[in-house]
């Protein structure tokens, strides 16, 4: 059995500043293959692209950023966790990608998590807990009900002057993209809604799109939907935590709040 | 029952009593990628209840969330055509792409479609991480998915996991990678981004060896991955729509199946009596280091350069059929080849077909309740006959080499000699005075590719004219493949270990103490050394000398440079001394133990 000090469920950019913070015993894990799935393919709306560094690693993000044209960490969330991959292999023994929780039993000692991984089941025992799941995946009752508002969004690639006019139709709302010819469409549902059923129904609106939209191309579903909570952080238990990992400004001030400080 | 399941690695069973299911249904498919898919769409039109079981949310695997929305070889027919149309009509008005393009939501909205028509389910966000067995017939499975646990009865069930760890966790037998370190061939990783010109664009590059089977070293391996597209967002930052979804590994675990594929048997002639389809590709392996995979693949691709030879591999449906289970079907990259047949098995025209295939065979051993085995040979075959997945045999492209010895003759003096090198070999007493002929030709580039072929035929005329082919570091570069053609020297290397002749020693270790070898180089001599020994013993003490020495701990690095397929010209290298260190400690530890 593996023991550490912390696990944390859900390999998303706070979580990946934690794992990247020296000394921290600390096991992420979660279903995917990347991190911050929850920023880079949620396609969510940013307004803000603050990003203050206060560590030298995230002072070299900045100016890699920068240096790229991508000085906007929100809008640029896949990029950004490019720059962050690098280090991670370097700590790639405190991740679990492509993995599964079964379930969680209280002990004296704090908390066993059953895994599975491609390797089979594993069992870990830690301190502490972080569901950094934006649904609260352990603790799924509740964190249903914290839901305040669900959309799925997908990016689609128009040209420019098509744009005036148009700002919403059918549901479908549209934001400025990461350049002049990208928009995010966002459609807001019902919180029980399936990706299946949500994929099919906006393809529907879509394929009866306006007139003036009909040179709009779809670049991509989100594969993550988009949520709006009522709390962001939460005492399941004691040192059994949640945090939303989408209660920040952007993808690097999650990433920074993880790797400078804990669970506020 | 029993409930097998995964730990560490190996399949752990555990008697059960009273299972409950919380649903039920004829044929479940694990795994909802190029193989998965289409089997749960065949076996729902087979009439079977199906539930798709699919770790992402979206399904279709390395077509969509993978990105490869093109083909690489197969022959087209089969089921998944009319997905492809509903594919590219749904692209050409709503998605991104050119006209001919299958977006990947597009494709992967048009077998959401074909399912749903059919009735099967499909359950997002959810893996099998074990299976419940009666004796030897699977009833059903676990699975986890967002809400915790649950169980799945099933009757027949389709590993479409693509590195077959459900076959895996239900007890199969599988080999992993190829036999000196038991690697698979490198992984793929895949960006996707919008062109300014409002086309799809698509950057597929080799990312690293990776042990799909072995949790740590995956998750090392994504990271490793990812952080190669460093290069891309140079370019493309902006205008990234995502980096592959499912992980990329071309090869995991290979099941076990009630006839295996082997590349060794095939290109010796041996072909399956009964195949329900065609595989139609080259021998695509991604391996750089080609020292160290099997002699026969060294034969093929650096002795006479084939890596870019098409050819038609019939497979039979017993290729799937996971053996001493009665209803387990691995159509997937999964299925029964060896690492070396790997490389050609696994494009996704073959395993759509197979997927097919295996939801028909499926259904039908499901709704009547029978073990795969006894499948309806005739009625599958009309099927896929129907689809188009199963060709005639005059209908396929023509994959026959050369056997006239003029043309043969001729060949060998060009630029591209391969298939003559090959054919020549492989049936020496027949052609054996004419390469003795050529190799005292005055034409060097032909009596040398004589001596290639004489070499690869096992004669010993042959090592004069190699030995002078390592003398001269010959530079030469066959043009018998498309690209990963090999060079002539490291043929001649690889064909001098093979002699089992002490006096060629000398022409090896000489070559050996060059300052400047590069890996490809260095990498072939040792690994001829190494073969040298095994069959001379009174060299292994030199050998173990002279290899010891070369790749001490000042010795330079030696890097191996990935297949690169990326738009960007990004290149990954992986260091190979410590792994080349090990490969020489287990070879000589396998010399002092005998």
């Amino acid at each position: 059995m593996k023991n550490v000090k912390k696990v944390i469920i859900g390999p998303t950019f706070y979580a990946a500043g934690q794992l990247l913070q020296a000394d921290n015993d600390v096991l992420v894990t979660g279903r995917n293959s990347s991190i911050g799935d929850e920023w880079c393919y949620s396609y969510r709306n940013i307004a803000s692209q603050d990003f203050f560094p206060q560590t030298d690693f995230s002072l070299q993000l900045k100016k890699q950023l920068d240096g790229l044209g991508l000085n906007s960490p929100g809008k640029n969330a896949l990029a950004f966790s490019v720059l962050l991959y690098e280090r991670l292999a370097e700590n790639s023994e405190k991740l679990r990608l492509w993995t599964e929780l079964e379930s969680i039993k209280e002990n004296a000692d704090g908390f066993e998590l059953t895994l599975y991984t491609v390797s089979g089941r594993e069992v870990v025992q830690c301190e502490e807990l972080l569901d950094n799941t934006v649904k609260a995946v352990t603790f799924p009752v509740w964190g249903a009900g914290n839901i305040k508002s669900k959309s799925l969004n997908m990016l689609v690639e128009c040209n420019v002057e098509s744009v005036s006019g148009l700002i919403s139709f059918e549901g479908l709302k549209i934001y400025p993209g990461r350049v002049d010819s990208e928009k995010i469409v966002s459609y807001e549902i019902d919180p029980d809604a399936s990706m299946q059923a949500v994929r099919a129904k906006m393809l529907d609106i879509w394929q009866n799109r306006p007139e003036s939209a009909r040179a709009w191309k779809i670049g991509a579903f989100g594969s993550e939907f988009d949520y709006e909570t009522e709390l962001d952080a939460y005492e399941i238990k004691p040192n059994w935590h949640y945090l939303n990992p989408l209660a920040f400004d952007n993808p690097a001030s999650a990433f920074e709040a993880g790797l400078t400080g804990g669970v506020k | 029952m029993f409930y097998s399941e995964l730990q560490n690695g190996q399949a752990v069973k555990t008697s059960v009593e009273n299972v409950v299911f919380d649903h039920e249904c004829d044929v479940l498919v694990a795994g909802l990628g190029t193989a998965g898919a289409l089997a749960a769409v065949s076996a729902a039109e087979a009439g079977a209840s199906v539930i798709g079981v699919e770790r992402l949310k979206i399904c279709g695997g390395t077509a969509t969330g993978g990105g490869v929305y093109g083909y690489y070889y197969g022959l087209p027919g089969g089921r998944f055509e009319e997905i492809d149309k509903i594919s590219v009509e749904l692209s050409n008005k709503n998605f991104v792409a050119r006209s001919y393009d299958r977006h990947p939501f597009a494709k992967s909205f048009a077998i959401e479609q074909a399912m749903t028509a059919a009735g099967a389910e499909i359950i997002y966000e959810a893996a099998v991480v074990g299976v419940y067995l009666n004796g030897n017939t699977v009833c059903g499975v676990k699975i986890i998915t967002e809400s915790g646990p649950e169980n799945i009865g099933c009757k027949a069930l389709v590993d479409g996991s693509g590195d077959g760890e459900v076959s895996a966790a239900a007890g199969a037998d599988y080999e992993v990678g190829r036999e000196i370190d038991g690697q698979p061939q490198p992984f793929s990783s895949i960006r996707v981004f919008a062109n300014e010109n409002g086309t799809l664009g698509l950057a597929n590059f080799d990312a690293g060896y990776v042990l799909p089977d072995n949790a740590a070293d995956l998750t090392r391996g994504l990271l490793k991955a990812n952080a190669l597209h460093r290069g891309g967002i140079e370019k493309f930052g902006d205008r990234l729509l995502w980096i592959t979804l499912p992980p990329g590994p071309r090869e995991g675990r290979l099941i076990k199946c009630d006839y295996t594929s082997r590349f060794l048997d095939f290109i010796k002639g041996e072909r399956c009596q009964d195949p329900i389809i065609y595989a139609h590709t080259n021998f695509d392996s991604h391996t750089q280091d080609w020292a160290f995979e099997s002699n026969i693949i060294k034969d093929w691709m650096v002795g006479a350069s084939l890596w870019g030879y098409v050819f038609n591999i019939p497979l039979p449906a017993e290729v799937m059929f996971a053996s001493g289970l009665t209803n387990l079907l691995c159509p997937g990259r999964n299925l029964s080849v060896d690492h070396d047949m790997a490389c050609a098995i696994r494009m996704q025209r073959c395993l759509q077909k197979l997927g097919e295939a295996a939801g028909i065979i499926a259904a039908e051993a499901a709704l009547q309740a029978k073990d795969i085995r006894e499948f309806d040979r005739a009625a599958l075959t009309a099927a896929l006959k129907k689809s188009g997945a199963l060709n005639s045999p005059d209908e396929l492209p023509d994959d026959a080499m050369a056997t006239d010895p003029e043309v043969l003759n001729e060949m060998l003096k060009t630029e591209a000699p391969g298939v003559a090198i090959w054919v020549t070999s492989q049936n020496l007493p027949e052609y054996r005075n004419m390469l003795l002929d050529g190799l005292q030709s005055d034409d060097v580039h032909y009596s040398r590719n004589c001596a290639m072929a004489l070499g690869l035929g096992g004669d010993d005329a042959a090592i004069s004219k190699l030995t002078e082919i390592v003398e001269a570091r010959d530079p030469f570069e066959p043009k018998s493949s498309r690209s990963h053609n090999q060079r002539r020297l490291l043929g001649a290397l690889h064909l001098l270990g093979q002699t089992g002749k002490p006096e060629v020693i000398d022409t090896l270790v000489d070559f050996l103490e060059k300052p400047d070898l590069d890996m490809q180089e260095f990498s072939h001599t040792m690994m001829a050394l190494l073969n040298l020994g095994d069959g001379c013993l009174n060299l292994q003490t030199r050998i173990s000398d002279v290899l010891t020495s070369a790749l001490g701990d000042d010795c330079k690095e030696y890097k191996l440079l990935l297949k690169n397929s990326s738009s960007t010209g990004y290149r990954a290298f992986v260091d190979m001394t410590e792994f080349m260190r090990k490969v020489l400690k287990d070879h000589l530890k396998q010399w002092s133990d005998l």
